[in-house]
């Protein structure tokens, strides 16, 4: 992975149960507001924490994308 | 204004019966929404009772669960070991929950759903053969819950009488001695000890063969780790929801109001399965505390680096701040922000297949039963007691 890959984040809002997971797993991420996920900014630069905010979410709501491509990183 | 001048002494004084909740809960959640508290083991702490609170000791990582030791309050004798997920903070704490946490995905647990009916109506035939009245508890909530954690984990059913003793030993407040607890600890270690040891010889495809490979393949977790977690996984597994299932049926039995409610619109389970997790009070309403890494503020001032907290969901979910009319169960509430399974990090991992068990049993038996009734007179009900979780010890049933 090169220094300049880029992450796209999304979070699907219809599945997010507000548990609060990823927001606790990555605070500079997400944030939990009114019970549903916010995202901190759309793109990031890569960030293994992220990846494990994204692959702990019990509802798979959260993904990160490949910001160039659109490759769906994870969940896996 | 500060409050540390007074302390209250835990457990408090005049004992709470059933499923009632302690007034000075809700009392203090009214006058000193940070009171200072003093529990039988480790000394002294904070407990905050408003949901915002609960919630923000629940989440905010300058609470850590790390930073508990001998030295923090708590309500067992023995204090909880520091490789168990619930002692580690993030990104330790991550690490172990990432290596089972695709198996309790909605998505996952949802597959789960033909065979958990199968297992309930499985255990609603034979309490039909047998005829009323039956015990909820032993011969559907226990068999239903311990049945699906042994074959998702890969632990004999047979050995159910052992392990639940020794979980009911570890999970006690007073009903046994220090020396027991590290006695059933010891046992229970050893006994998974055993189950990994045979994974070594033969894999396994249950969730102790992910573990062991984890470890032997990847070296992902260290050998204490993985057993510790394999004992937490058995232990909350099946306590939590074999517990709950009993609360909530003695619930609705008592509340025949939502109960013929359910019945005429069995379409309400989900959400009745919500609210009753916001109303049952499974937890003395103590819980498990934190410490603060650093000054935080709550609402009723501030809890210094180091002090630790107590932020039980049972007072957040009763907290007339967030829901109207508190203290009355229905099953048609809309908006439940209930913090029955913690919030942040620590979100009970287990959660949607605790919801699902729980939807499977009590729609299975009101379809099955719908005349469903206690057995005995509500007062006569025998409740546990001396543990950590709240349940009726039988809970007889006709119908």
């Amino acid at each position: 992975m090169t220094d300049t890959t880029r992450w796209r984040l999304e979070a699907d809002h219809h599945s997010c149960a507000g548990t609060g997971i990823c927001a606790g797993i990555a605070p500079d991420h997400f944030q939990v507001v009114d019970g549903r996920t916010v995202l901190s900014a759309a793109e990031t630069h890569p960030d293994e924490t992220l990846r494990d905010a994204v692959e702990s979410c019990p509802m798979e709501a959260l993904r990160i994308l490949d910001a160039d491509s659109g490759e769906v990183l994870a969940p896996s | 204004m500060t409050n540390s001048d007074r302390v209250h002494t835990y457990p408090f004084e005049g004992q709470v019966s059933g499923l009632d909740i302690h007034p000075k809960f809700t009392e203090l959640r009214e006058t000193e929404p940070l009171a200072r508290v003093k529990l039988p083991y480790g000394g002294e702490g904070w407990l905050v009772t408003r949901h915002e609170d609960v919630k923000t000791a629940n989440s905010d990582p300058r609470f850590s669960r790390a930073s508990i030791g001998e030295d923090t309050p708590r309500t067992t004798p023995l204090a909880r070991r520091g490789d168990a997920i619930l002692s580690l903070d993030p990104p330790e704490h991550t690490r172990l929950r990432r290596l089972v946490s695709k198996a309790f995905t909605a998505r996952r647990i949802g597959q789960m759903q033909s065979w958990l009916e199968e297992v309930v109506a499985g255990l609603l035939d034979d309490m039909a053969r047998k005829g009323p009245p039956c015990d909820l508890t032993k011969d559907l909530a226990e068999p239903f819950t311990i049945t699906v954690i042994c074959r998702l984990l890969g632990v004999p059913y047979e050995d159910r009488e052992k392990f639940q003793h020794w979980s009911a030993v570890i999970m006690s407040t007073t009903a046994y001695t220090r020396e027991e607890a590290v006695e059933a600890d010891a046992s229970i270690r050893g006994y998974l000890a055993q189950l990994v040891a045979a994974r070594r010889t033969e894999p396994h495809d249950d969730l102790l063969g992910v573990l062991v490979a984890a470890r032997d393949e990847d070296d992902r977790l260290s050998e204490d780790e993985l057993i510790t977690f394999g004992v937490t996984l058995l232990v909350a597994g099946h306590e939590t929801s074999a517990h709950q299932l009993g609360n909530m049926v003695y619930a609705l039995l008592t509340h025949p109001d939502q109960l013929a409610l359910l019945r005429e619109r069995p379409e309400l389970l989900p959400r009745a399965v919500e609210e009753l997790l916001r109303y049952v009070p499974l937890g003395n309403g103590i819980g498990n505390a934190r410490v603060a890494t650093e000054d935080v503020e709550l609402s009723g001032g501030t809890v210094r680096a180091g002090e630790g907290v107590l932020a039980a969901a049972v007072n957040a979910n009763r907290d007339p701040r967030v829901f109207a009319d508190p203290d009355r169960l229905d099953i048609t509430r809309e908006k439940n922000p209930h913090l029955a399974f913690g919030h942040g990090a620590h979100f009970c991992l287990g959660a949607q297949l605790a919801r699902m068990e729980l939807q499977v049993a009590i729609g299975s038996l009101l379809e099955r039963f719908p005349d469903v009734r206690l057995a005995v007179p509500a007062e006569d009900v025998v409740w546990k007691s001396g543990g950590l979780f709240r349940g009726p010890q039988q809970l007889p049933i006709a119908w």
